[in-house]
């Protein structure tokens, strides 16, 4: 009992509790980045009739292990006219900035790292700034293509930005705080995108317009730019780099789950739930949280399979004429009603 | 010692650095990474006060708008290497010595002696009462500066409207004249 309590005194230390929860998201999120490497290339293979990997491993589940394998053994490649410290810093600038949003996305109830009050404001601030780590791999490499990616990503960033925040402020004005763990808890009863439908929509599109996906995925799209701001990076530093794009999505999907999916929360299955104690609750509610997650990582991947990329001008017009005005009606949509209601 | 003082100093340390290589940095783009970093230094001395809303709007709009539409600016421009120039001593010390008078009678004055409490947690609804409350609150400070703000907003429209819809009538006229 003793070496217990002595355990649990440690955890309750911040710097240890931090350390642990930094280890916990960046195990967790690299996990799924791994899998969803081989999903996304699988899926896709299926879509288009092909076999996709299926050589290391049973059905290729190997094949993420395989491709890390090989990124680390190559050849590090610095241009000689890129501007070193920064083409050098950008890998890792994204990396951080795509991890730091989820130490404020509750995966299951008191399974968060930090419930900061202010916690939507904060993913949406800190997910702003991984901007920052595409314009210094655009401009660090010195070369046109990067630069022409890096110019993309800002206009894109800038320009969807702001319709993915007015689109989460419908839900603030609901729920009367910016807590995640409230915002989930109050769709016990009935998830958001049902009470947000227009919200939704725009959070949707913006979201996949910040991901830099397919059809929006201008920053790097080949057939015009090589392969856009990360054209010049091989080995490790370009691992980094993907890793960053594919966390970047399990985040903004996670926070699509907790805003408009209801988190944790199934119809029937969770009264069930509440009603048992212990550790089991927590695993089962956060493994509906991924099997959600999932659902609409397969979406992507699917709009992804399916949708030709839009050309750069149609992409700032969708984002400044269509869903900003929309967004705009959202908010005021939903504060008529929650006034008229009263 | 407690941690919370060491972070601060930390934390300051790193803010006065990034301050000081905005101006120093040789390459202007290392500039604008500068300033971002700096942004990021003094929000978190902004959560260190338990002002957290503050942090957010800090980061947000200053390291994640402001920052990056300065980067988009620069990218614009041609990479050239800045010469290194030398700064002369009286213009240095004429510069301290008026940054030291500064500072000084600003310490005099009594509001400047006022050390921040840490803000209530939930500061969120604080300020938005203070900002939105009628009868004490400064809603009309507010109201107005958004107007401003939105008029400054329309003034810039206005001036970029102008010389693109004159440059595309100009060469409408040229094109219209060769053919």
């Amino acid at each position: 009992m003793d070496i217990i309590e002595i355990i649990m005194g440690i955890l309750k230390n911040p710097l240890v509790k931090s350390a642990i929860g930094a280890i916990g998201i960046i195990t967790f999120l690299s996990l799924n980045v791994l899998f969803l490497t081989w999903l996304e290339r699988k899926l896709i293979a299926r879509v288009q009739i092909r076999y996709g990997p299926n050589r290391a491993g049973k059905f290729g589940l190997l094949q993420p292990i395989a491709d890390g394998a090989k990124l680390i053994t190559k050849e590090d490649i610095i241009p000689k006219k890129a501007d070193k410290p920064v083409f050098i810093l950008a890998p890792a600038v994204g990396f951080l900035f795509a991890v730091l949003p989820a130490v404020s996305i509750p995966l299951a109830g008191g399974l968060i790292v930090s419930d900061l009050n202010i916690g939507v404001l904060y993913i949406v601030a800190v997910a702003s700034l991984s901007t920052i780590a595409i314009i210094m791999a655009g401009w660090g490499s010195n070369n046109k293509y990067t630069l022409l990616g890096g110019m993309r990503a800002v206009g894109q960033s800038l320009s969807y930005e702001i319709p993915l925040v007015l689109s989460i402020i419908g839900i603030i004005i609901f729920v009367g705080s910016l807590s995640m763990t409230e915002i989930v808890d109050a769709q016990k009863n009935i998830w958001f995108v049902f009470l947000q439908p227009i919200g939704f929509l725009v959070f949707f599109v913006a979201a996949i317009a910040e991901m830099g996906r397919i059809p929006f995925d201008l920053p790097e799209s080949e057939s015009e730019l090589v392969a856009g701001f990360h054209t010049e990076y091989s080995g490790m530093r370009f691992a980094l780099l993907l890793f960053a794009e594919y966390i970047h999505m399990v985040v903004a999907v996670a926070l699509m789950v907790a805003l408009f999916f209801g988190g944790w929360y199934l119809p029937v299955i969770s009264t069930f739930i509440s009603s048992m104690s212990g550790i089991v609750p927590v695993i089962l509610e956060a493994g509906i949280f991924i099997v959600k997650m999932y659902i609409i990582i397969v979406i992507l991947m699917w709009i992804r399979a399916t949708l030709p990329r839009i050309k750069i001008t149609q992409m700032i017009g969708i984002g400044w004429k269509v869903l900003i005005p929309i967004a705009l009606l959202n908010i005021l949509i939903t504060s008529f009603v929650l006034v008229v209601l009263k | 010692m407690n941690f919370e003082l060491i972070f601060f100093f930390i934390i300051s340390l790193i803010t006065i650095f990034c301050a000081v290589s905005v101006i120093k940095a040789r390459e202007i783009f290392h500039s604008a990474l500068y300033l971002a970093m700096m942004f990021l230094g003094i929000a978190s001395l902004f959560i260190m006060l338990n002002a957290e809303f503050l942090a957010a709007i800090q980061v947000l709009v200053y390291a994640g708008a402001v920052t990056i539409l300065i980067l988009f600016a620069i990218m614009f421009t041609k990479k050239e290497r800045a010469r290194a120039e030398k700064e002369s001593l009286p213009k240095l010390t004429l510069v301290s010595i008026f940054l030291f008078n500064f500072i000084f009678f600003i310490s005099q004055a009594s509001w400047w002696n006022y050390v921040p409490d840490k803000i209530m947690v939930g500061s969120v609804r604080l300020i938005g009462s203070l900002l939105f409350d009628f009868q004490e609150g400064y809603v009309l400070p507010f109201e107005i500066i958004s107007v401003v703000i939105l008029a400054a907003m329309i003034g810039a429209v206005f001036v970029a409207i102008k010389k693109g819809v004159k440059k595309e009538i100009k060469r409408d006229a040229t094109e219209g004249t060769k053919r």
